[in-house]
């Protein structure tokens, strides 16, 4: 079923190995990184892989849905990073540090 | 349709004084009082009695039975039922009866009652025993009449825990409950092996059967008569279930009058005869039926010689002629049964009345050994007592004497009678004279006992309950009129009863007499009149000129301390069923089965639930970075599965 899709369409192999790795290093930021701000941006990369993933699908089916779902997601990533950055820059503020490590009151 | 009318007017009744009972208790102040609940429910029964009077007279005139259906009620495989109601002659009878001494019970409460804080839940549950038992004797098939059975049952619970402030009366209401439940639980076997076995459960259909063609063993049949049986021991109170009956007294006086003399404990003959199909074609249940009736009212006899409460010697008498009742089912003749249900109807709502009279008049004091000399001061009352005393002592040609001499010459003369069974119920009728002679002689004659604040306020009582007391002692006495034999009235005057009956009870299968000459007949009437007679006579030398004040209770010798405390029946029952029960309960149910296993099993689950929590409960670390890993791993496996999937 995936199979199917990574081989259609002209270069379409390449746009996914991007999408691929994209995500892969975002999702290795957001786990690997002790700031909370690489893990924010770590985040984002997710995000724009995301939304690479989902022009290049809306391409390939000539169907503008995954264009529109992609516009939502800038506006929504965009108010994530602004309310994140207020977050983490209140936190610092707060503590003198933005370390993950800080930060588990809600252990179980 | 009018039968409908007939069941559900006491029904509309008990439900709109139920509704205004919570109003009244719910807003503090009165939709209506005491008054208007008493004409409703009077009213209700009463024009169920009209209704039923034109049934019986009018409609059954030209037919065997009336049969009328509203809407099926189940229909569960092969057992369809439905809620029909059937009149025939035999329910009509009991009909008649209850709907009947009910109206005049009603009309006696409205006195009876008057001033009492909770009048209006009084006449609702009045009336809605009066629908439970119209249920049970219009009810044409065994789960209707059961629906109706367990109903009075429960009025009767909670009738004689009316005053439930009263523990005593408490403990009294749930005794009856219990007993009456065991009973029930015979029933119910009946009623299962009888549908095991013919798929049926209209009283027609079982009737038929057994008469027909028995396909069940002679063993079986008597089984399945018997577990009838035990069920009309516990609502009749015969032996051995009857321990409730005399604590029942704890009700008010109308109560017992209704439902503890009159009609609810007659539930159980009226059943033997409904099912006399059944009862024929099970000779060693008519046996079992005869002599547990011969017993029970001999003993219970015996123990209302030396009663002093007076309500307590009418309970035992009660008891005792519900034994006389199951005598004549037992020997086969179940139109006398009827007979005498109907009789010792009229004279025992009568002497239950005129007891409540009295006790109302002696504010309160129920204990025969402080009356005396009431003769004077409240005379209604005495000549309406003195009537029914008659009556049920057996003189001619008051009415028991007709029903219970029919019911002596039945056990002496039919198939299934038994002489010894005879000589028992002689002397158990002796006994009867004399008990009653003696509550009659303590309380009207003689001089005054009681306390001179009691003499003081002695008064007769007022006409709404004087008028029911003369109008049952009218009925007591030409009650017995209906079922003359034909040696005494030579055939000039029709013996009604049985011509209306004969052809309801003897529809499955016939009891034969055996052949007597017309001598010995007469000499056994001769008989019952000398032992009533008898009884007099010795009541009246023993009794009559009584001088003081008589004898402590703690210092009764012998056998009257035997009788007296009712052959220590009640404690025995104690020892050896109540408290094994009680220990078996706390010590094994309650001890092991409910604290140990039960409790074990749901604190148990609780707990290891809890332990397992506890381990899923270290993979919240409480940082973001292993929340996401397993989110990350989670989606991952996702992805995984559905690749293998497709």
């Amino acid at each position: 079923m995936f199979t199917q899709y990574i081989l259609a369409g002209d270069g379409g192999v390449f746009t996914i190995a991007v999408v691929l790795i994209l995500f892969a290093l975002g999702a290795m930021v957001f786990l690997f990184r002790r700031t909370l701000l690489h893990m924010l941006m770590g985040v984002e990369l997710m995000l724009n892989a995301v939304n690479l993933n989902l022009l290049f699908f809306s391409r390939l089916y000539q169907n503008h849905d995954g264009q529109i779902l992609s516009l939502m997601i800038f506006v929504v990533a965009a108010c994530e990073v602004a309310v994140g950055i207020a977050i983490i820059v209140h936190l610092y503020k707060r503590t003198g540090s933005i370390g993950v490590e800080n930060y588990t009151e809600e252990r179980g | 349709m009018e039968l409908f009318i007939i069941v559900l007017l006491p029904l509309i009744g008990a439900v709109s004084n139920g509704i205004v009972t919570v109003i009244n208790a719910a807003r503090g102040k009165q939709v209506w009082g005491e008054k208007t609940a008493g004409v409703i429910a009077f009213g209700a029964v009463a024009a169920s009695f009209v209704i039923s009077v034109y049934m019986v007279f009018v409609k059954l005139a030209h037919s065997e039975a009336i049969s009328q259906t509203a809407y099926q009620w189940m229909a569960v495989g092969g057992l369809k039922l439905s809620i029909t109601f059937m009149l025939d002659h035999i329910s009509a009878v009991m009909l008649l009866v209850v709907t009947g001494v009910s109206s005049v019970i009603h009309f006696y409460s409205i006195g009876y009652i008057h001033g009492d804080e909770s009048s209006v839940r009084y006449f609702s549950y009045l009336n809605l025993f009066v629908f439970a038992m119209l249920l049970l004797i219009l009810g044409d098939s065994m789960p209707l009449m059961f629906v109706g059975w367990e109903g009075v049952g429960l009025c009767s619970y909670l009738l004689i825990g009316f005053w439930y402030k009263d523990e005593e009366k408490a403990i009294a209401g749930k005794k009856a409950f219990i007993v009456n439940r065991i009973g029930d639980f015979g029933f119910l076997l009946g009623m299962f092996l009888i549908f095991a076995n013919i798929g049926s459960l209209t009283i027609a259909d079982v009737n038929h059967y057994f008469h027909a063609n028995p396909g069940m063993t002679f063993f079986w049949i008597n089984v399945t008569a018997i577990c009838l049986f035990i069920g009309a021991t516990g609502k009749s109170a015969q032996i051995p279930l009857y321990v409730w009956l005399p604590d029942a007294m704890a009700g008010p006086t109308p109560v017992s009058a209704l439902i503890h003399a009159a009609t609810m404990v007659t539930a159980g003959v009226y059943m033997v005869c409904r099912f006399h199909g059944l009862f024929l074609a099970a000779p060693i249940a008519m046996h079992v039926v005869l002599w547990i009736g011969a017993l029970t009212a001999f003993f219970s006899a015996t123990i209302a010689i030396f009663q002093n409460d007076i309500k307590k010697v009418l309970a035992y008498s009660t008891v005792s002629q519900l034994g006389f009742m199951f005598m004549a089912a037992g020997a086969g003749a179940f139109a006398i049964a009827l007979f005498h249900l109907m009789t010792h109807a009229f004279f025992k709502a009568c002497l239950f009345l005129g007891s409540g009279s009295v006790i109302h008049g002696m504010s309160g004091e129920q204990d025969i050994r402080f009356m005396g000399g009431l003769k004077s001061k409240m005379p209604h009352t005495y000549w309406t007592f003195l009537v029914a005393t008659i009556a049920i002592a057996g003189f001619p040609p008051f009415a028991a004497f007709f029903s219970k001499d029919e019911i002596l010459w039945n056990v002496f003369a039919s198939e299934y009678g038994n002489k010894i069974v005879w000589v028992i119920g002689a002397i158990a009728a002796l006994f009867t004279a004399f008990y009653m002679f003696r509550l009659v002689y303590l309380t009207f004659f003689g001089e005054f006992r009681g306390t001179h604040e009691q003499e003081h306020h002695l008064h007769e009582s007022p006409k709404t309950m004087t008028v029911p007391l003369m109008i049952l002692a009218v009925l007591s006495t030409i009650g017995g009129w209906i079922g003359i034999p034909k040696l005494l009235s030579l055939g000039f005057i029709p013996n009604v009863l049985e011509h209306y009956l004969e052809h309801a009870v003897s529809k499955y299968g016939e009891v034969h007499l055996h052949h007597y000459s017309h001598s010995i007949e007469y000499g056994l009437m001769g008989l019952s009149v000398a032992i009533a007679i008898a009884g007099w006579f010795f009541a009246k030398r023993k009794y009559a000129a009584i001088k003081g004040q008589l004898p402590d209770p703690a210092t009764y010798k012998g056998i009257s301390k035997l009788l007296y405390n009712k052959y220590w029946i009640d404690e025995l029952y104690m020892k050896i069923v109540v408290n094994p029960l009680k220990s078996l309960s706390t010590n094994v149910f309650l001890n092991i089965t409910d604290k140990r296993l039960i409790d074990g099993v749901a604190n148990g689950s609780a707990s290891s639930w809890g332990r397992v929590a506890m381990m899923f409960s270290k993979l919240q670390t409480g940082n973001i970075q292993s929340y996401g890993f397993y989110m990350i791993v989670g989606a991952a496996l996702a992805v995984a599965f559905i690749w293998i999937i497709f």
